[in-house]
């Protein structure tokens, strides 16, 4: 067989191989993703004959006090939802690298909430969290507080109450994540710093973090993605009150889709939530890569 | 070879998955499946259960499936069952979302003549005049059997008035301002300040349409309303319905009777004893078997603004047939239907739920029913709530601006202008 017959023969069987992979995309990604853009320069409701509007969708979205203070909820949530998220679970893959006694104990407790179902958890944490649950109680008994704290109905707290149910349910997925990127430094490093006279913090700083970095740049798109489409606790906990308050883009989305019937109108609302993760991932991408430049 | 037999394997495991991906089945022997999409509440769906097993049981080819799901829930699953294709043949829908359903045009009118009646004229003799009206268009069709028509009275702790020195018979509430004093009395506080018995409660976390049952009446006494006559524009900012929602907001603010946000369910805080008063509809009965309440309540006719023009709220869900599905399967819908509303008294027996037809007073259900007579009183005084083709938007208006009232501290007269413009803004949108 001359080399070319057998290259191209390769690249069919490539194909083949890779067809059910590719049919599935296009079909469950590509597909809903671009009747979603359709969708978004229509006026529909899901079930009358769709009318095309161009952009009004778009331009009614960024007039729209609900949009814009739902943007605003959204950006508090993520910064302050992530930046701790990725300490806690940075600290405990750090403590929980080297295996000691009880650390793997320790490790399946951190995880077991990532498994638990997500709607189930909220509606207790809702119930911890109420104003005269067991969390204001302990916190009260040990004299951290005097009165008791609204938590999911004061606007000040609601979105910190969520961001505590969150940081609990996912610290222990972001932890694996990080575990396994600590695992793929070598000990060598560590060694030779420690015969340097490198302190414990010198080698997070000047060692963990340098080399945790492709994990860290994955971590925090994965982290990103998670975060802009939390939606079941805020359903569950708040409804996106009180004052929407804790009403984000998601929660919009569903709501202007699914209660509203304004289908256009959600769809916009979406294709601008991608454009949002898209330009942020971007970002991220660029600094991972002039970092190893 | 092995390549070969690799590759003829590859594309062999692909054809054989495509080609599983549906089976032919013989459908002429399979009884036809119709599904009916019901509200949840329990006795109900077990009351429905038991009538779709007897309709099968004697119409073989038919096979009636019931699902239920939460009411806040189920006007999304209906929209999208039927947009994708796989909706029900029937369903009930809060009457609140009426005007949607016409608006969208996804229901047929009701086969009287499947459904065995010799004229629509013999159809409507068997309900309540102002009920069947209720649900025609101006086509002359009706578009529903209104088939829960359901009065919400004032439940009370006999138990808690006693201990508050208060006889539950003489003293309680018949107007809203009484409702505020009486309340005031039955609160009791730890001496931290803890809430632990609430004179009166609201519906905080209750699906919003609670509020339409809650607060419509008072909305309705004081002669206010969401919308104008013609549905046109929103006139919940005007006087009358700033007074409604002031009675509200000084039971929170003034008398502190409730905290918002301290009940995951403030039907279980009746339930539970921890609440002195609530509003609820005349099916409560059915959700307190076995529980505190049990034989410690009472129902009395529902607190008016002026008691010698009663006005309540009549709440109900409404069954509707589907026209996106084939008209063999709507006709078979209707049959079922018809065979569900035919014993008003069976209904309410099981369920709680009061069907609107005058032979529902003649029934020993309702005569032994406990406080038939107080609902009787709420009943002859009940109109529907105003629907429209925007109530998701309306009813969020409204969630809101109560909200921003008693979670907050706004006052009622700003909260309802943010409302007015909102629902004014999903007019002019639609």
């Amino acid at each position: 067989m001359s080399s070319t017959k057998f290259h191209k023969k390769q690249n069919a069987a490539g194909a083949l191989f890779l067809a059910p992979a590719v049919l599935i995309l296009l079909v469950f990604l590509a597909y809903p993703v671009i009747m979603a853009f359709i969708t978004s320069l229509t006026k529909s409701d899901l079930l009358t004959q769709p009318q095309w509007v161009g952009l009004s969708n778009f331009l009614s979205i960024f007039t729209s006090y609900d949009f814009l203070n739902s943007l605003k909820v959204t950006a508090r949530f993520v910064i302050l939802a992530s930046i701790p998220l990725s300490v806690i679970s940075l600290a405990l893959a750090v403590v929980l690298r080297k295996p000691f006694r009880g650390s793997q104990f320790f490790k399946l407790i951190i995880f077991a909430p990532v498994v638990l179902s997500e709607a189930i958890t909220a509606v207790v944490w809702k119930m911890l969290l109420n104003p005269y649950g067991i969390v204001n109680d302990y916190l009260m008994h040990w004299g951290f507080i005097e009165t008791y704290i609204k938590w999911l109905i004061d606007p000040r707290y609601a979105l910190g109450g969520i961001i505590l149910f969150v940081l609990w349910k996912e610290m222990g997925y972001f932890m694996i994540i990080f575990l396994t990127g600590l695992q793929s430094i070598s000990d060598d490093y560590y060694e030779a710093a420690t015969i340097d006279g490198a302190s414990s913090w010198h080698q997070f700083f000047y060692i963990t973090l340098p080399l945790l970095k492709p994990t860290t740049l994955f971590a925090s798109i994965i982290m990103l993605i998670n975060i802009l489409n939390t939606f079941t606790p805020f359903y569950v906990m708040t409804g996106g009150g009180p004052f929407n308050s804790t009403k984000v883009l998601s929660m919009l989305i569903f709501d202007t889709g699914f209660k509203f019937m304004l289908m256009g109108k959600a769809a916009a609302m979406s294709v601008i939530i991608l454009l949002i993760v898209a330009v942020l991932s971007i970002i991220l991408f660029r600094m991972g890569r002039q970092d190893n430049v | 070879m092995k390549k070969k037999l690799l590759t003829f394997f590859l594309v062999f495991a692909l054809l054989f998955s495509l080609g599983g991906c549906g089976t032919v089945e013989k459908a002429a022997d399979k009884p036809k499946d119709i599904e009916v999409w019901v509200h949840q509440h329990d006795p109900l769906i077990a009351w429905m259960e038991d009538k779709a097993q007897e309709y099968n049981a004697e119409n073989k080819d038919v096979n009636v499936i019931i699902r239920a799901f939460p009411s806040g829930e189920l006007p999304e699953k209906v929209y999208t069952g039927v947009k994708g294709g796989k909706g029900p043949a029937a369903f009930d829908f809060l009457c609140l979302n009426y005007k949607s359903l016409i608006d969208k045009d996804i229901i047929a009118p009701v086969d009287w003549e499947t459904m065995g009646y010799a004229s629509a004229e013999a159809f409507a003799s068997e309900w309540y005049e102002s009920s069947i009206e209720g649900v025609r268009e101006n086509d002359g069709n009706y578009y529903a059997l209104p088939y829960t028509a359901n009065t919400w009275s004032l439940f009370i702790n006999a138990k808690h008035f006693k201990k508050a020195g208060l006889d539950p018979e003489k003293d309680y509430p018949k107007t809203w301002e009484d409702v505020q004093l009486v309340a005031e009395k039955l609160t009791i506080r730890d001496e931290k300040g803890k809430l632990v018995q609430k004179g009166f409660d609201l519906p905080f976390n209750q699906p919003a349409h609670w509020w339409f049952f809650v607060w419509g009446p008072i909305l309705s006494q004081c002669g206010g309303s969401v919308l104008s006559e013609d549905g046109s524009k929103a006139t919940i900012n005007e006087a009358p319905a700033v007074k409604s929602l002031q009675i509200l907001y000084d039971m929170v603010h003034q008398y502190k009777v409730t905290e918002p946000g301290t009940a995951v369910n403030e039907s279980e805080g009746f339930r539970d004893g921890t609440t002195s008063m609530w509003v609820s509809g005349v099916w409560s009965k059915g959700t307190f078997a076995g529980r505190e309440i049990e034989d410690k309540y009472m129902a009395v006719p529902l607190p008016q603004i002026d008691p010698n023009n009663r006005i309540t709220t009549l709440g109900g869900y409404w069954w509707h047939v589907s026209n996106k599905v084939d008209s063999n399967t709507q006709k078979e819908a209707w049959k079922f239907l018809n065979y569900v509303t035919s014993d008003p008294g069976n209904q309410f027996e099981k369920t709680g739920l009061l069907m609107p037809k005058p032979s529902i007073m003649e029934s020993q259900s309702w005569k032994d029913y406990p406080y038939s007579d107080v609902f009787t009183i709420d009943l002859d005084a009940g109109i529907w709530p105003q629907s429209s083709p925007v109530y998701p938007q309306i009813e969020k208006a409204v969630a809101e601006a109560i909200e921003r009232s008693l979670v907050g501290d706004m006052s009622p007269q700003k909260s309802m202008d943010i409302a007015a413009d909102q629902i004014n803004k999903a007019l002019q949108e639609k």
